[in-house]
């Protein structure tokens, strides 16, 4: 009987794990038909809006309306109703109390009572559980749709920030590249900056030359002083540091290709790929962004007979994440930057992708749990999130369209990422909740490498 | 009630053994490593051999590897600079000279040189460019449209050195060659399909002489 017993025993304790490993392997097999969710809630917040001081049939009131409406929609976070009016109003007669129970009663968690003049915008924020209310700042207008959008979106950051606590990135800056749909685009590409909607894009610069991967100077100012930018006009590739007054540096003098510039959070230190020694590796450069003066790079990581590409940092700057095809595919490794300094070997480099093959072009979140990356999947190539603190893979997007170039918003929720249909390339917006993606751009040509302020 | 016991015992420790073998030998490919991920090629590295070469803590040291790579056949040149062209004076090499200069192809993902064609066409290019030493060359990194644009801009850095460090090691003085990576921006051919692809992959030549 103890002989059975030790046998039974024994023989589930050694199959579980190949269970556990044909189970997982069934998630893999099936990543691109299931959903798999990540640790957040997934109930919006149902939020009412109320328009007082003008007729609501004026178009440039509509246009306002439309932008909040696409600011909330597209939060991840709340869900704008639909109710009457007459049903969020408060009535001509009648308490306080009262209303708090028709706005219960209507399923209104928050109530945004919004008061517009042609000159002047403010908010009052009703939460309707808790019954009580929030003034905002008020908000010049100009009557101009275009600039009054903004103050929208910072309307739209106040009312994020004190229904959900989270921060909204309604004001965000999406910067990125634009290639002629015909003609020889090599020729003519610009580098384009937006609002994160899309909206008031124009060229901030132009060559005759190749531009790629653009990324935004960090700075702790308001707004981005100016960007990094790879560009093809002396020849080769090499990294240049742009204002938006138009000035245009080259950051090093060092020989050979340069490519995929990345600064650490503190703007201290730029990582790139260059080939300089024979074979495109991962170099780390400490730089001075107000002087544009850089020290001599130092190589970080190589491997003879591999490609390196597309390095981040995290948000701490004491690791790198990068594409390596040292194990054959491209994959994305990780590395201690002052381990790799002290020990420069391939070995160090600790692996994170392993479900999908040619794992590119990964993105570390501000809040550093996340590594978003591009991964080719059942043909397609897919957004993927890596989750840091449980070590797991998760597909973001489906659906076909090739997608590439993940960047996070500053809210380590969001992402904006290029998808190609056809000929025509343009940005989408995600989030992890609702992880429904959103066109973000419209540009004639075709729009790729986005990178997010702040 | 004992027999049938033990015959069940002796069940269970056959199913656990064969389970476990069977095991095994799925989780690895045919060269016995352990494979990891989906594609057939991935496997883990384990040791230094695996590698092919030594890595050596002299040459990639942090602070020196710059130094250490000027004498190793580093591109440290830049074209436009300290006498030499700019990229713009390159051109293809004339009808004349075009057999010196034939375009390689590379298989998917691949930016090693293979095959006896390729080899005999870069020994063409390294014996021309030897007896010619007034003669610079681009060498053209491209890929096909399949790849992630950022990873092909890598990639196509990564052929276009490959033949560059063959061109040198068979004595083509290396400050006389540079190399430039357009990755998939600028194919040969239009289309979607392997024909397309093929011959997109490639490096291909620009020379200028320097008087």
């Amino acid at each position: 009987m103890h002989h059975l017993l030790a046998s039974i025993l024994l023989t589930l304790l050694l199959t579980k794990p190949l269970l556990s490993s044909s189970e997982s392997l069934t998630t893999t097999q099936e990543a691109s038909e299931i959903s798999i969710s990540l640790s957040t809630d997934t109930n919006l917040i149902p939020v009412a809006a109320i328009w007082e001081g003008m007729s609501q049939e004026d178009p440039y009131l509509k246009r306002l309306q439309a932008v909040l409406n696409f600011d909330l929609v597209h939060s991840g976070h709340v869900q704008p109703m639909t109710i009457a009016r007459e049903k969020i109003l408060f009535p001509a007669q009648g308490s306080l109390t009262d209303q708090w129970k028709r706005w219960q009663k209507a399923g209104a968690l928050f109530v945004i009572e919004l008061t517009i003049s042609p000159k002047e915008l403010s908010a009052k924020l009703y939460d309707v559980a808790k019954r009580r209310s929030l003034q905002s700042a008020r908000w010049e207008l100009e009557g101009i749709i275009n600039k009054d959008r903004s103050q929208i979106h910072k309307l739209s950051d106040w009312l994020i920030f004190n229904i959900t606590g989270q921060k909204g990135i309604a004001c965000s800056k999406l910067l990125f590249t634009v290639n002629p749909l015909s003609g020889n685009s090599l020729k003519h590409t610009q580098v384009f900056q937006s609002d994160y909607d899309g909206a008031n894009a124009k060229a901030v610069l132009s060559q005759e030359s190749l531009l790629v991967t653009p990324t935004y100077l960090p700075s702790k100012e308001r707004s981005s002083r100016g960007f990094a930018v790879v560009s093809y006009k002396l020849g080769q590739p090499k990294i240049m540091l742009a204002s938006f007054s138009g000035a245009l540096r080259r950051v090093s003098a060092l020989g050979g290709n340069q490519l995929s510039p990345t600064f650490d959070k503190k703007g201290e230190t730029l990582c790139f790929i260059g080939d300089v020694d024979g074979n495109p590796s991962v170099y780390l450069m400490k730089i001075d962004l107000y002087s544009g003066k850089g020290q001599k790079p130092v190589r970080i990581f190589s491997c003879k007979k591999a490609t390196q590409a597309s390095p981040t940092f995290s948000p701490d700057g004491k690791q790198l994440a990068f594409v390596s095809s040292k194990d054959g595919d491209p994959r994305i490794y990780i590395i201690d930057i002052a381990a790799q300094l002290a020990n420069p070997t391939p070995h160090n480099a600790r692996l994170i992708s392993r479900k999908n093959s040619e794992n590119t072009c990964p993105s570390w979140s501000p809040d550093g749990r996340y590594i978003a990356y591009s991964a080719r999947n059942s043909s397609i190539r897919q957004i993927w999130v890596y989750d840091t603190q449980n070590q797991t893979e998760i597909c973001l997007t489906e659906g076909s369209g090739t997608k590439e170039n993940p960047v996070w918003a500053a809210d380590s929720f969001h992402l904006f990422y290029n998808q190609e249909m056809g000929k025509d390339c343009q940005l989408f917006m995600i989030n992890l909740k609702t992880k429904k993606p959103v066109k973000v751009s419209s540009v004639a040509g075709s729009a790729r490498f986005p990178s997010c302020w702040p | 009630m004992r027999s049938i016991s033990r015959l069940f015992s002796l069940l269970l420790v056959t199913t656990f053994t064969l389970t476990a073998v069977t095991g095994c030998h799925r989780n690895h490919s045919a060269n016995g490593m352990r494979s990891v991920g989906k594609h057939p090629e991935s496997r883990q590295i384990s040791s230094d051999e695996e590698f092919g070469w030594t890595y050596d803590q002299d040459s990639y040291s942090a602070s020196g590897a710059l130094d250490a790579a000027t004498s190793q056949g580093a591109n440290y040149l830049n074209p436009g600079e300290s006498g030499i062209p700019s990229y713009e004076r390159f051109a293809m090499a004339p009808s004349e000279l075009a057999r010196y200069f034939q375009t390689l192809y590379f298989g998917t993902n691949d930016d090693v040189i293979r095959g006896k064609e390729n080899f005999a066409k870069v020994a063409e290019t390294a014996q021309y460019l030897k007896a010619h030493p007034s003669v610079l060359i681009f060498i053209e990194g491209h890929c096909d449209e399949r790849g992630a644009a950022a990873y092909n801009l890598s990639l196509g850095a990564r052929r276009a050195n490959s033949v560059r460090n063959l061109l040198i090691e068979q004595g083509v003085d290396a400050s006389r060659i540079f190399t430039i990576t357009f990755g998939k921006e600028r194919p040969a051919r239009g289309g979607h399909s392997e024909e397309a692809w093929r011959w997109n992959r490639r490096c291909e030549y620009k020379i200028v002489e320097r008087k």
